[in-house]
């Protein structure tokens, strides 16, 4: 049985998030989308979520992390994710402003999935959340109900 | 009778006389040896006083030789201890035991203690102990018997009446003649304003590089902060331009009067397209600055990893970027075999791909283009030459093009960095770049990356 995906956005640029949300849609994705503005509500609600389980019954999710954002950043939104027994198997897919090596590098040796430079070529920016949408599409998401 | 004992008398008296006067003569005899003898003795004695004389005088020369000498080693010592009075660092002369044997001028001037209070006194209670610094008893103890030389051992001191002292030591043992006391020559270097200025520099040093860490930090997080925001313009102008032309579709079904429809068709197909079009290769132009500053901080802080590099397939690799662009200028690149040099892989890469990129950008387009790649080992690294027969550079630019943002001819595409970027790349390899050019003849820059 396929299950309903969450898509959850860590990110703290209103701009940003409106513009991730409205392609995703036009890629065809019609998920819910889960909106936080930085890294301490991403993790709170990850975590709390965590314990209560039962509320979440049936959901696989999928997280969409920006690395700059206040309180706690996307990097350490990801270690704690890809720390815990239960949230590392959630794919992250990074999504930031610049393609610094080092940001790339670290995120890929913390273990996301994926990794998108925002890029002022719009038609860019649009084609690689296009291929994020279909991947999701494509993708069957493991779901956190059945990874413990 | 009376005649006969006359005569008995006269004959006695005879032999009497004949006696004596054989005694006489034997006296005499005896006189004569003992004359003899005597005058032997004065002889001896005659010589012997000669002999006392000449010892006399040699004793007088000996003890004008004594005097002499005394008044030379006199001479010596004052000499000696001129030298020492005029070496401007403190000087000590201790026995085996650390006693003071002597010191110079400059000791007593720069630790403020007499003479009588150090002569003759053990090193450690000078100036009311105020020498007992255990490091230096210890060092001249124990490090001394076996080597006989100390080198610049640095002791750090509170004195109570000149403060705290940083010093250099330099301790030789005098060489004297075998049996005689072991003698230490201990020369002070007050080294404590060095050591504050040196500190202070060190200080500085690090602030300055904190300043400069801070710097770049501040520049990644402004040009990332700057980006993020035109992500949003670029984005939203595209999203209205999508809206624009929904808009335009719904506008098309519409019926207008017909003093309306110029206005709309002047701010549908023109006012915003011109608003659009301004907006859009603003913020392309903006981004290329800011990629370029991006570059930069990046730059400045990669950690850097020297290698031996192979700059025939290092140069392959450029070359090969811009296959494209050679292949459509039909450019003629002559390049010799590249000897090999120590840097790190990406900058030096980064580094002649600028170059040979500028190369092509700045062709001259009434002739063929032509780029000629040498490379030179030197003694102590490798001497480079990227030589086009482009455009070239008046003279008085040569200097400003390594600048930052410097864009010499404001028709061609970048923003100026280019330049400044591989003079980075230079000075953090420590090399060094040089610039030929002429104008209409081509410019050749010659690089120097040492080993």
């Amino acid at each position: 049985m396929k299950k309903e995906l969450k898509i959850i956005l860590a990110e703290d640029d209103e701009g940003h998030a409106a513009l991730i949300k409205r392609n995703l849609k036009r890629a065809g994705l019609l998920n819910e989308i889960v909106h936080f503005k930085d890294g301490q509500q991403t993790l709170d609600f990850l975590f709390k979520r965590k314990e209560n389980k039962d509320s979440i019954k049936d959901v696989a999710s999928l997280l969409l992390l920006d690395i700059k954002m206040p309180k706690v950043n996307g990097i350490e939104v990801l270690r704690q994710v890809k720390e815990d027994e239960f949230l590392k198997k959630m794919p992250v897919i990074m999504i930031t402003t610049t393609d610094d090596p080092r940001e790339i590098d670290k995120c890929h040796e913390l273990g996301c999935s994926s990794y998108i430079t925002k890029p002022i070529d719009y038609d860019k920016f649009v084609a690689a959340i296009r291929q994020l949408g279909l991947f999701l599409l494509i993708v069957e998401m493991p779901d956190l109900e059945n990874m413990t | 009778m009376e005649n006969q004992t006359k005569l008995e008398q006269l004959t006695r008296r005879i032999a009497e006389l004949e006696r004596i006067e054989q005694k006489h003569k034997d006296t005499e005899a005896e006189l004569k040896v003992v004359n003899r003898q005597l005058d032997a003795s004065i002889q001896q004695l005659k010589a012997t006083e000669q002999q006392l004389q000449a010892y006399n005088e040699q004793l007088q020369q000996s003890e004008k030789k004594l005097i002499r000498q005394k008044e030379e080693a006199q001479i010596a010592k004052e000499f000696a201890e001129n030298i020492l009075d005029t070496v401007r660092q403190p000087l000590l002369v201790l026995n085996h035991e650390l006693l003071v044997v002597s010191a110079n001028r400059y000791f007593y001037q720069t630790f403020q203690v007499s003479e009588t209070k150090t002569k003759g006194r053990f090193l450690y209670e000078l100036g009311n102990n105020q020498w007992e610094i255990p490091q230096l008893n210890e060092l001249l103890k124990k490090t001394l018997p076996g080597k006989s030389t100390v080198e610049d051992f640095e002791v750090e001191h509170n004195f109570e009446t000149i403060g705290r002292k940083i010093m250099l030591l330099n301790a030789r043992e005098l060489k004297q003649k075998k049996g005689k006391e072991r003698l230490i020559l201990l020369a002070i270097e007050d080294v404590t304003a060095r050591k504050n200025a040196e500190s202070k520099l060190l200080k500085l040093n690090t602030e300055l590089e904190k300043k400069a860490a801070e710097l770049q930090q501040i520049l990644y997080i402004t040009t990332h902060d700057l980006r993020s925001p035109l992500v949003n313009i670029q984005g939203f102008t595209k999203e209205m331009q999508a809206s624009i032309s929904d808009l335009q579709d719904i506008l098309d079904q519409i019926i207008f009067k017909e003093e309306v429809k110029s206005d709309l068709k002047l701010i549908m197909e023109e006012e915003i397209p011109e608003a659009i079009y301004f907006i859009t290769s603003s913020i392309t132009k903006m981004d290329k600055l800011l990629n370029g500053l991006l570059v930069l901080s990046r730059l400045g802080r990669q950690k850097l990893h020297f290698q031996k590099l192979d700059m025939n397939r290092l140069m392959e690799q450029v070359l090969d970027d811009y296959k494209f662009e050679i292949d459509r200028n039909n450019v003629k690149i002559e390049q010799a075999d590249l000897p090999s040099c120590t840097g790190d892989e990406l900058q030096i890469n980064q580094l002649f791909s600028n170059l040979v990129g500028n190369a092509i950008k700045f062709l001259d387009l009434d002739k063929r283009g032509k780029i000629k790649i040498n490379g030179i080992k030197k003694r102590r690294g490798t001497l480079y030459s990227i030589e086009d027969n482009g455009i070239g550079i008046s003279e008085k630019y040569t200097q400003k093009v390594f600048g930052l943002f410097e864009k010499l001819n404001p028709e061609k595409p970048g923003i100026g960095l280019g330049l400044n970027i591989v003079k980075q790349i230079v000075d953090k390899h420590n090399g060094t770049i040089e610039l030929e050019s002429k104008l209409d003849r081509g410019t050749k820059f010659i690089i120097f990356i040492p080993d």
